[in-house]
Formats: C-alpha cells, structure tokens, sequence
C-alpha cells in the first residue's frame, strides 16, 4: 500500500476509496434505451398498469390481495339484481361503448382511453377498437375475438418483433392472468372481451350493493344502483398499493346491464416503506346496447398473422 | 422532479430523467460496486434500477417523493432480490487490474479492489449496512427502515460489519507487506492474478 491507503478507522473515506476506481465509458441509460426500443413495439393500450415490471402478472398469483371485504348484505336483493344482470348481459350479444380517464389528484389527465365495439359470447366473436393516449402517445389498438383467441394490431407500429407480420394471435388469457382483483372491472386490462361480468369478482367477494332509484337512458327504463367495494390490498417487491372501487349500476326493466360507472382510488399503502406512488383515480363509464345483434367477425388473412403463446401487447411497458 | 402536476409529454418526461441521471448515477452507481463487488454487476445493478424508477417516474409523489432515495431502495432491494435469486454469484473478480503499471490509478484502482473484496467477504447484510450507514452516510434509522429492520440490528450489523472488514484489511496488508519485494507493493492477491 502507499501513501493514500485510508484509514481503517474512516469507515467512510475507506468506503470512498473502494470505489474509486470508476472505469470510463459506462452507460447508465443503456439498458433504459434498449428496454424503451422494445416497448415501443408494443402498445400502451393503457396506464393504468404503469407499475414496475411484474406488478401486473404477480399480482394475480401472488398479490396480498387481501379483500377486506365489506359485508355482502345490506341489500342482499340489489346485489342479486346487479350480478343478475350482469350475467345476463354477458350471455348474449351486445354492443359496448367504454370512456376511461386516469387523473392525478389535482385533477391532471394521466391517461385516457376509449374503446367500443361488440361482442357475441355464444359464437366466442368480438371487435373492438382501443384508442388510448398516455404520456407516451397515443396508440389505436384493433382487436378481434375468434374462438378461444385474441388476434391484435397496434398502429402506429413495427409488428410483432422480427416477425414484421402487423396481427398477433395468442390464446385469450383467464381473467386471473395479468390482474388482480380490483385492476380490470371490465376485461381489456387481461387481453379478454369487455363485459360486464368481469366486475362480478369484485362485486361477489367485497362488495356493498344498495338501490337508488328508478333511472332512465335513451329507449329504456329500470334502476339505479350504487355500490362499494374494498379496499383491495396488493403489493410487490416495490410498491404496495390500496384500492377503492365504488360505482353506479344502470338496469334496464327486462334485466340487462345499460351503463356501468366505476370510479377506482388507487394509493400507496400507508405505513409501508416501498415507493410511495401519486394518488390516481381512474374513472370509467361503460355503457351497453344493441343486444342480440349479429357480431361478424373473421380472422385476419393468415399471412399477416403471428402466433404468440402470451397477448404480444400489453399494457404498460 | 417527478411531478403528479400536470401531465408531461414524453420528451419532458425523458429530459428530466436524463437529467437525474446525470447528475446522481454515478454515485449510485459507486454505492452499487460496494453493494456488488464489481463493476460490471454494479452496471447491470443501476440500469435495471433505472428502468424500475423510469416506469414511476411521472408518478412519483413531489410531497414525500425523493428520487434520490427511491432510487437507492430499488438498488438495495434490486441486489437483494438478485442475491436471493443467485443471479449474481459472489465469485472473485475475474479481470484484476492490470499490474504492470505502477502510477497513482494503478494504486487506487488495486487498493479500490482490495477494499471491496473485503466487503464483498462480509456477510451481505453486513455489507449493506456499512454501505448504507458509511458511503450514503444515512443514519441508522433510515438504513433500518430501508431494510426493515430495527436502528437496533443496523447498529449490531454496522458494529460487527466494521471490525470484520478492519481484520480482513489488516490481514491483507500483512500479506501485502511480507510481498511488497517482489510485487512493487500490490495488494495480496493482486499481483497474481485474483483477489483470494
């Protein structure tokens, strides 16, 4: 050792000194680079899952999940009617239009998305067309259900890898894939048809249901119903989150689901030492209609087709 | 900062982080070759951490949000995660520097190498705290709730971690001194090619 040997005692200056061999030429933002070439050949077909990597897929195996359930009970017969119609209404076809906004707390736009189209659960055929602007830009996303599989395509966009073909085909996902409980209420965030049975989860195992009122749309009557679910716990390696999901429920007199409003709180768990997110709340209004309508649907031509085992695009990075 | 202000469009987004990293990389990065044991693994370290905070980025809480730190706890719990995982094996450094040239960064560059093979000897919780609590010079409270544990532990971990890096160093000058003749005073291990 020389002269500029610390002193073993300056635990700190020794600590400095062990690092101060920094070699030239590292790339911290590499890796970064890399990552964001490869996300930018998928879609952000939304943000809500802008959560670091895993979040999403260990949520559903993994995740606390701890539904601190509110009693099913204070109106055991409007829970009834709600889930009632919403299994009805997922049995045949129908049309869907679907708004959902993510904001900060002072109201900012975080995300916003639309998507509408249609959906025939007897003959498993379905469309849909998601357009979806985020801070990262804006994505249009159309999806067609066939049989058991999902086929995708992104514009703008590079196709699916090096394959350059612009449709992915993978096979539609369970619900419990990529979600927990309390992240999809209507069926996009997992790669699946929007229905309005995807909230029946959530609905059936921590929710409270109470009638409104009599309620009214444009060529239909029926009930207004409010409900409460939560708050859902889930957590990873990094962040640890808690959600509150309340909504209105529409039901029309001959028992289908018209307009389905959800309003979901999402926070960082108080107390807990991971990354404190910004508060977000996410608003989404779906509305159904044209019921028992003809869903024409055909696969894309199979030469611009590519085959993957998983959704190729997801949401968030 | 991170802002949950107004949404920012991308490039702004990329400006402010491009810009964090500038001005704070290389000091986790410094933290990360204490935490690792070599440059390399430090490298692969921050970039995967980078990516972990790029994604929360325009999330992350301008009242109680700190990159700074945040970024510190990915790097901690990302090399946590990487140990348990075994990803990275604590295997001796493969590329010693070179010891042919005998200036003032071979000095510092060798003596850099023996300090972290010594740490890298150190149990890994041993070795975070004295990271944590030394190099990020953080009290010892926020190092325990970095790692969930008590300022207690911290305490203990720090205690004992300090005296088993002074034995280890003192052995390694010993051993450097009896070679001091025929290695022009590199560190033991060094000048043959490894770190023991």
């Amino acid at each position: 050792m020389n002269a500029t040997e610390p002193d073993p005692d300056n635990p700190r200056a020794l600590l400095m000194a062990g690092s101060d061999d920094l070699p030239p030429g590292i790339d911290l933002l590499r890796g970064l680079r890399t990552r964001r070439a490869a996300a930018q050949r998928r879609a952000r077909r939304r943000t809500r899952a802008l959560l670091p990597a895993g979040a999403v897929a260990a949520a559903g195996g993994t995740a606390l999940a701890a539904l601190l359930a509110t009693s099913v009970g204070e109106a055991p017969s409007a829970l009834a009617a709600v889930t009632g119609a919403m299994a009805k209404t997922s049995a045949q076809s129908y049309q869907f239009s679907l708004s959902s906004t993510t904001r900060f707390k002072n109201d900012a736009i975080f995300s916003s998305t639309t998507v509408s189209g249609a959906f025939d659960p007897r003959h498993k055929l379905g469309s849909e067309v998601l357009r979806a602007r985020t801070f990262g830009g804006s994505k249009v996303a159309q999806i067609r259900f066939v049989g058991g599989y999902v086929y995708t395509r992104v514009t703008p966009g590079h196709g699916v890898g090096s394959t350059g073909k612009p449709w992915d085909k993978a096979p539609i996902p369970p619900l419990s894939a990529y979600v927990h409980p309390g992240q999809d209420l209507q069926g996009y965030d997992a790669e699946r048809p929007i229905s309005p049975a995807v909230l029946l989860t959530v609905l059936r195992s921590a929710a409270t249901v109470r009638v409104v009122g009599p309620a009214s749309g444009p060529g239909w009557t029926g009930t207004e119903y409010a409900f409460t679910a939560g708050p859902i716990y889930w957590e990873n390696a990094d962040v640890a989150i808690k959600e509150d999901v309340t909504g209105t429920v529409y039901v029309d007199h001959q028992g289908r689901v018209r307009r389905l409003e959800t309003t979901t709180s999402e926070a960082s768990w108080p107390g807990q030492h991971r990354l404190q997110i910004t508060p977000v709340t996410t608003t989404d209004v779906l509305t159904f209609g044209g019921f028992e309508t003809r869903v024409r649907v055909s696969p894309p031509p199979a030469g611009q087709v590519a085959y993957t085992a998983k959704p190729y695009w997801v949401f968030g990075i | 900062m991170p802002a949950g202000g107004p949404a920012r469009d991308s490039h702004e987004l990329d400006e402010s982080f491009a810009a964090f990293v500038r001005d704070h990389g290389e000091r986790h990065l410094r933290m990360a070759v204490l935490l690792t044991g070599d440059w390399h693994a430090a490298e692969d370290l921050v970039q995967a951490s980078l990516i972990k905070l790029y994604r929360v980025w325009p999330r992350v809480d301008p009242a109680t949000g700190d990159p700074d730190a945040y970024l510190r706890r990915i790097v901690v719990n990302t090399q946590r995660s990487w140990w348990r995982a075994r990803w990275r094996r604590e295997t001796p450094m493969a590329d010693p520097p070179d010891t042919a040239a005998h200036d003032a960064d071979a000095d510092a560059s060798a003596l850099a190498a023996v300090i972290r093979q010594a740490l890298r000897e150190l149990p890994r919780r041993q070795r975070t705290v004295l990271v944590l609590r030394y190099f990020e010079d953080l009290p010892e409270a926020e190092v325990a709730a970095l790692l969930g544990c008590s300022p207690g532990t911290v305490k203990t971990h720090a205690h004992r971690g300090l005296r088993a890096l002074r034995a280890r160093l003192g052995d390694e000058k010993g051993d450097c001194h009896e070679r001091h003749g025929t290695r022009s005073g590199q560190p033991a291990g060094i000048a043959d090619g490894r770190v023991r």
